[in-house]
């Protein structure tokens, strides 16, 4: 096993109130991850989990109210969050890469995409104009934009929505970054544009050895488009593991929960499963699991006790209940 | 043969727009994109039939001029019989009542400024003058239960609702004047997948017990297969595939519904690069021969290039637009 390229422990971000009176927001409430080169891993879970602030934290793009409380970013064998903003300008873009949601807001509406690329280029390596437009060339053809030397000159509005998406992700592989996080990358898209783009991800992460961190609500986008998964509520992992055993042998409440709710898992015109509740007010998760209130098999120790990671079946997850699996099966309870 | 509650017939609407490769804009050639391009559908009563499709093929053009917020330029749209495209405003009050709208993106549909209460009573008392407002607030309250929300809600503002609360907000909305048909355009698009379950759920229960019929527009496969009777697959402003669910998913005929079938994510099966469309979704250009997908499409063929295809019935209740499956070229 090759040595993480990424990794992220023991994460606290908080967003800090305006106003005396208000107490401050905990998002992010001990996050561990670990991305290895060339890997794809994905993080799943609903809005408001705090997925993109996760993405945002580690190369520290969020807004000025955030901050980290504590944890360790280390990245390359650099920690991150020791770093001042110029040291952080040389990772950002050059060493990670990040693909937004909105492609006609991530872009510059007032500049070509020859333009964008080059700034792109030219800020971080030494090379003259004519050397880094033929770089950009290259990267336009990879993602496979079609007459790239004309699309070059046109400006954001006048390419579809799926190459806005494409250039995108050309001006994220333009460095060759090792590690490139696709936030939300194509909900924003058709679902064919949507297939397209998770394919040339997929292709390119393996074909350059570029490590991907995909971000998505949609587990089933990510299904087959991930080596391993993460999943995500309330600021923390819940479950971690190799995407098709997390898929197939699901263990988190949660996870279960989010599978069974897609609506191909309930034969048609059947009443679909669903979550009950919504996710909680972050303030009021200290000391229990976040997800006791709308767990089916919620006990007291959920409430009085935050769950922690451990091992269960093929991979990990965290929760109290899986903890104690003689009381999931009554024939071993009764034997005790 | 049913009666069809809603029948649109050779619907066409074309947008102006500025010519491509115009820069200046005084000197622009003006052209016309058909949003909606020689469109006939039936809808039955109490029946669900969604429409999918990419982004640009016209679906909310559709879902407006089906509302009447938007008029056609040529064809009619028919209701219960009669021809209500081109009635006035007022003539048309009497058909608002009857069908009403779920827009898109719960977050833009509800008016920032008014509360949950204020949104729900508006339309009664909008198509009721003469109602005391007493009785409008109770029927609001029994709505908002109706649809799953604490009535304790009723006097917040959208801002202080989640996106699967206002969701909910909208179809209580367009539920309030007891509407018998309900246009719904892309009621998930904008929620999480557990909430999108919520709202599946919710729509199922409502259609039960009002009898309602559905005309949904929607991208997501997989929430059309749980939902539809019937599906229709439009593209470039013109129906190219119609037929049951069953159908349509076990037998899909025409490329594109065999491409978008493909490129539909599913959790236990790996995506089907077989039926790989090639290309992008073109800008709209005006008034071109032959079929619309012909650039995309991996079997085009000569015919493909000349004549615009007709939807014709290949089995009973299953109609393909496409030369290559009209003509027996399989």
């Amino acid at each position: 096993m090759s040595k993480p390229l990424l990794t992220v422990s023991d994460l606290h971000v908080s967003f800090m109130s305006r106003w005396q009176h208000e107490p401050n927001v905990d998002v992010l409430r001990g996050v561990n991850l670990q991305v290895r080169r060339g890997e794809r891993v994905a993080l799943v879970g609903e809005s408001g989990a705090g997925k993109s602030l996760l993405a945002t934290s580690i190369i520290q793009l969020f807004e000025s109210s955030a901050h980290i409380l504590k944890g360790r970013v280390e990245f390359e064998r650099q920690e991150l969050t020791q770093l001042n903003s110029k040291q952080l300008r040389q990772i950002r873009g050059r060493r990670i890469g990040m693909i937004f949601q909105d492609p006609m807001t991530n872009l510059n509406p007032s500049l070509t995409i020859e333009q964008q690329l080059l700034q792109c280029i030219l800020s971080h390596r030494n090379i003259s104009r004519k050397e880094a437009h033929i770089v950009a060339l290259h990267k336009l053809r990879q993602v496979h934009i079609p007459a790239p030397e004309t699309r070059m000159q046109q400006y954001p509005h006048q390419l579809s929505a799926g190459q806005r998406q494409r250039a995108t992700i050309a001006m994220a592989l333009a460095l060759e970054p090792a590690l490139i996080i696709a936030d939300e990358p194509t909900s924003a898209l058709d679902v064919t544009m949507q297939a397209e783009v998770m394919r040339l991800l997929s292709h390119l992460c393996n074909n350059n050895g570029v490590a991907l961190l995909i971000i998505s609500h949609d587990l089933s986008l990510v299904a087959h488009a991930s080596d391993r998964c993460l999943i995500m509520y309330a600021g923390q992992i819940v479950e971690q593991g190799p995407t098709k055993m997390l898929i197939n042998d699901a263990q988190h409440p949660y996870t279960q929960g989010l599978i069974k709710a897609l609506p191909n898992m309930s034969s048609p015109g059947q009443q679909l499963y669903q979550i009950p509740g919504q996710m909680p007010q972050l303030q009021e998760l200290q000391q229990q699991c976040s997800f006791a209130k709308r767990c089916e098999h919620a006990e007291d120790i959920c409430y009085r006790q935050a769950p922690l990671m451990a091992p269960h079946g093929t991979h990990q997850a965290s929760c109290h209940i899986l903890a104690r699996p003689a009381e999931l099966d009554p024939d071993t309870e009764l034997a005790l | 043969m049913r009666q069809a509650l809603v029948d649109i017939s050779n619907l066409h609407k074309a947008y102006s727009a500025p010519h491509e490769n115009s820069a200046l804009w005084f000197r622009q050639q003006r052209s016309h994109i058909n949003a909606i391009d020689g469109l006939d559908l039936a809808i039955y009563k109490g029946e669900t039939l969604c429409v999918v499709g990419e982004s640009g093929c016209g679906k909310s053009t559709l879902a407006r001029l089906v509302m009447g917020i938007e008029q056609p330029d040529a064809g009619s749209i028919g209701y219960e019989g009669r021809a209500i495209s081109h009635l006035s405003s007022k003539a048309r009050q009497a058909y608002r009542q009857r069908m009403q709208i779920v827009f898109q993106d719960p977050y833009t549909a509800l008016n920032p400024r008014l509360t949950v209460m204020h949104v729900l009573v508006e339309p009664v008392m909008y198509h009721h003058p003469q109602l005391d407002r007493s009785i409008a607030i109770e029927q609001a309250l029994a709505q908002l239960a109706a649809v799953g929300i604490d009535p304790s809600l009723a006097q917040r503002f959208p801002h202080q609702l989640s996106g699967g609360q206002r969701q909910r907000v909208n179809i209580a909305r367009a539920l309030m004047v007891q509407p018998e048909f309900v246009v719904a355009d892309e009621p998930l698009s904008a929620l999480d997948v557990s909430i999108q379950a919520q709202i599946l759920n919710l729509l199922a229960q409502l259609q039960q017990q009002k009898q309602l019929t559905y005309l949904i527009f929607s991208h997501n496969l997989a929430a059309v297969e749980h939902m539809a009777d019937r599906v229709a697959v439009m593209y470039e402003g013109k129906i190219c595939e119609i037929a049951s669910r069953e159908q349509i998913f076990n037998d899909p005929q025409h490329p594109y519904t065999q491409a978008l079938m493909a490129a539909s994510p599913q959790i236990h099966t790996p995506p089907n690069n077989n039926h790989k469309l090639v290309g992008d979704v073109p800008n709209r250009i005006p008034s071109r021969l032959g079929c619309s997908l012909q650039d995309r499409c991996p079997r085009a063929f000569e015919a493909c290039r000349h004549q615009s295809p007709q939807l014709q019935e290949v089995v009973a209740d299953h109609q393909v637009a496409c030369h290559e499956i009209n003509q027996g070229w399989r």
